[in-house]
């Protein structure tokens, strides 16, 4: 019951803080201007959402591998869970980070795809990830299964820095006019961005235990079935 | 009981396995040809390859070294071969290291007869430096064996076998594949000075790669192929 | 003297299913252990839980003293398996084979070892040849000469005399037999007559349960086998 009442807290304060910067960032702050242009940037309040969404989903692949690091040492079902919740959650940020990013492009660029850095980066971890899904599901043991995600967990994480340089070292046609370091950004800009990032981060946190309780619920349900089945 | 005896076992075994079938060197071989007829109706009325050689080299070696990968294990996984292994005093890591070791030899024999082909049919130069091109080729090839034998351990072990090694190889060893087309095309190329930079840079990502993946699949291995 | 075997309260949960459940037993140096039971009781589980193959649930298993999940590398030096899969490299000639997996157990003078071996199956003749030309009744010979090839002190048999023709089966009981002594052996089979003609000591598992355990000197034939055909036969 603990449990549930730290989801809620965290659940609570972090859609409030979420909203309140991306409110700030659309509502009260005055529109960038590109130095290069002189002209207004709608849409580089995409940042407030697309950076915080991007470093989530980076924290929670190391996550996965650190918690699929836990199983293989201690051997306790709770870790394979969390490593997995890791993985689902890291994933589906990712596709945010990829929607949010062409959102971004066609805004700037008026098309919606480019081999930029970023994009680039996100779409070989999207399909890596989507790998760690064919895998589990193409195994019927569950010790395997967790034992193999685990694994694929780590090898996949400690790719992800290697995948990054890889990347960054092919010259891009595109320079990105805004980094996602959130250079430039100052003062109540800054703060905003940080309570986007802080929201953001205790909102994973809440989907994280969610997720988590959720298989500790359908593993007691197995186990009821299988004592009334016999 | 030495583990290098052990390995060199391993290794030994396989090769003579293979000179006797050549199942694997063989099968590589064409499906590296058949890839370049491919590119040569694919890429229309182009005679010029050059920007492209990095490329077309990587994406052939890449693919047939799925080829090899996939064999190497089914052997094992037939005749409950594996299970000997496993019930033997070898060290996991052992296991991976030899049967690593001979699918590069594997990977490296087809390399060698393929790559002045390719230069020949589809009308390439090195203009940079040769040991250069060798060092790189090495670089990536040793990348392809380390995680190709770690994870074609895994997918050898789940329903789909060998069909999920592509589904999992491809999208982790795609820093092997950026690095080696970015510097096969660089020293192809022969481009000098700043331009070269990204090259040593691509080397010494790859460096890095096969040095990581050694080390994760030195502390991993024993997970993979038994409990 | 401690038991060669010792088995304490041993389970095996594999996700949901309880294929062991609290199994002990103990088996003495010397001792032949002969495993009966229907397919799915949990035999060969056993085997590789004791053989460092598979770890267990709970419960304990000691081999020579040592236990499989800390000392497997110690414990795999000092066991040998014969079962239906013969374990053999098709594409390697009889002797390869046996070079490759003395390697693999370190053993010395393996070229001496391995003619001695070839002698005893009565493979000499074909030492060059590809295991993919052989009958199965001589792979299964080479399959015990590559299981006895580094002098292990307890063996497991699983199903052994399966595919096996008669003059194979001579052999393998024979070569069993110079050996019997100072050697443990646990062997599953499904022939009542030779398992315990063999055996020291006889087990009947079912649903991962042991429903039958006696000495060989106090066996009750007619209890075993209407346990046996109840169970194995019967209603399973």
């Amino acid at each position: 019951m603990i449990m549930k009442k730290a989801i809620t807290i965290l659940l609570g304060i972090g859609s409030v803080l979420l909203l309140t910067g991306i409110a700030y960032a659309f509502l009260v702050a005055p529109i960038a201007v590109d130095p290069n242009t002189g002209k207004e940037v709608f849409h580089q309040k995409i940042l407030y959402f697309h950076v915080p969404v991007a470093e989530t989903s980076l924290v929670s692949f190391i996550l996965a591998a650190v918690f699929g690091a836990l199983f293989l040492y201690k051997r306790e079902r709770k870790y394979d869970f969390l490593s997995l919740a890791a993985v689902e959650l890291g994933f589906m940020y990712g596709l945010l980070v990829e929607m949010t990013g062409m959102m971004w492009d066609k805004a700037a660029w008026g098309v919606w795809w480019q081999w930029e850095p970023r994009l680039t980066t996100y779409l070989i971890l999207m399909l890596m990830y989507s790998g760690y899904f064919v895998m589990r599901s193409s195994i019927g043991e569950d010790s395997t299964k967790a034992r193999f995600g685990a694994v694929y967990a780590i090898i996949a994480a400690v790719n992800v820095p290697l995948t990054f340089f890889a990347i960054r070292l092919i010259p891009s046609i595109h320079p990105i006019l805004f980094d996602s370091s959130g250079a430039g950004l100052e003062g109540p800009l800054l703060v905003a961005f940080l309570v986007s990032m802080f929201g953001m981060t205790f909102f994973y946190v809440s989907l994280l235990l969610t997720r988590y309780q959720m298989f500790g619920v359908s593993e007691e349900l197995d186990i009821l079935k299988n004592q009334i089945g016999g | 009981m030495s583990g290098g005896r052990q390995i060199g076992a391993i290794v030994k075994k396989d090769i003579i396995a293979e000179l006797r079938t050549k199942e694997m060197v063989v099968s590589m071989f064409l499906f590296v040809l058949l890839i370049m007829v491919a590119f040569h109706y694919g890429f229309g009325t182009t005679t010029d390859f050059s920007p492209f050689a990095g490329g077309l080299i990587w994406i052939a070696f890449l693919f047939t070294s799925l080829l090899g990968l996939n064999r190497s294990f089914v052997h094992e996984k037939d005749e409950g071969c594996l299970e000997g292994l496993l019930l033997s005093p070898v060290d996991r890591p052992n296991i991976f290291f030899g049967k690593m070791i001979g699918n590069f030899i594997f990977l490296t024999i087809v390399e060698i007869i393929a790559v002045p082909l390719y230069l020949v049919m589809l009308n390439l130069s090195i203009r940079g430096s040769v040991p250069m091109f060798i060092l790189a080729i090495v670089l990536s090839n040793i990348g392809i064996c380390v995680v190709g034998t770690l994870l074609s351990t895994i997918s050898i072990n789940t329903k789909m076998r060998d069909m999920l090694l592509p589904l999992i190889y491809l999208p982790i060893s795609s820093p092997i594949l950026i690095c080696a087309v970015t510097s096969t095309n660089g020293i192809m190329g022969g481009v000098t000075g700043e331009k070269f930079a990204p090259v040593i840079s691509a080397m010494k990502i790859l460096a890095a790669y096969d040095i990581m993946f050694l080390l994760v699949a030195y502390a991993l291995y024993d997970f993979v192929i038994g409990e | 003297m401690s038991p060669e075997v010792e088995v304490k309260n041993l389970s095996k949960v594999f996700g949901k299913r309880k294929v062991l459940d609290d199994i002990s037993f103990e088996l003495e140096r010397g001792g032949f252990l002969s495993l009966f039971g229907p397919n799915g009781a949990g035999k060969t589980t056993l085997i590789k839980i004791i053989s460092t193959l598979i770890a267990p649930s709970s419960g304990e298993v000691r081999l020579s003293g040592m236990d499989p999940t800390k000392n497997s590398a110690a414990i795999r030096a000092k066991i040998g398996l014969i079962s239906h899969s013969p374990l053999l490299y098709l594409d390697l000639s009889a002797e390869e084979n046996l070079h490759f997996y003395g390697a693999m157990y370190g053993v010395e003078n393996v070229d001496a070892r391995i003619d001695e071996l070839l002698d005893q199956v009565e493979l000499g003749h074909r030492r060059y040849d590809l295991v993919r030309t052989f009958s199965k009744g001589m792979t299964q010979r080479l399959a015990i000469a590559r299981a006895l090839l580094h002098k292990p002190s307890v063996l497991f048999l699983d199903e052994p005399h399966t595919g096996l023709d008669p003059h194979a089966v001579d052999i393998l009981e024979s070569l069993i037999d110079s050996i019997r002594k100072n050697h443990t052996f646990i062997m599953i089979t499904h022939n009542i007559d030779r398992g315990i003609s063999l055996c020291s000591k006889a087990m009947i598992l079912y649903n991962g349960q042991i429903v039958f355990y006696q000495d060989k000197n106090e066996l009750d034939i007619d209890k075993f086998k209407s346990i046996y055909h109840q169970r194995v036969r019967g209603d399973s």
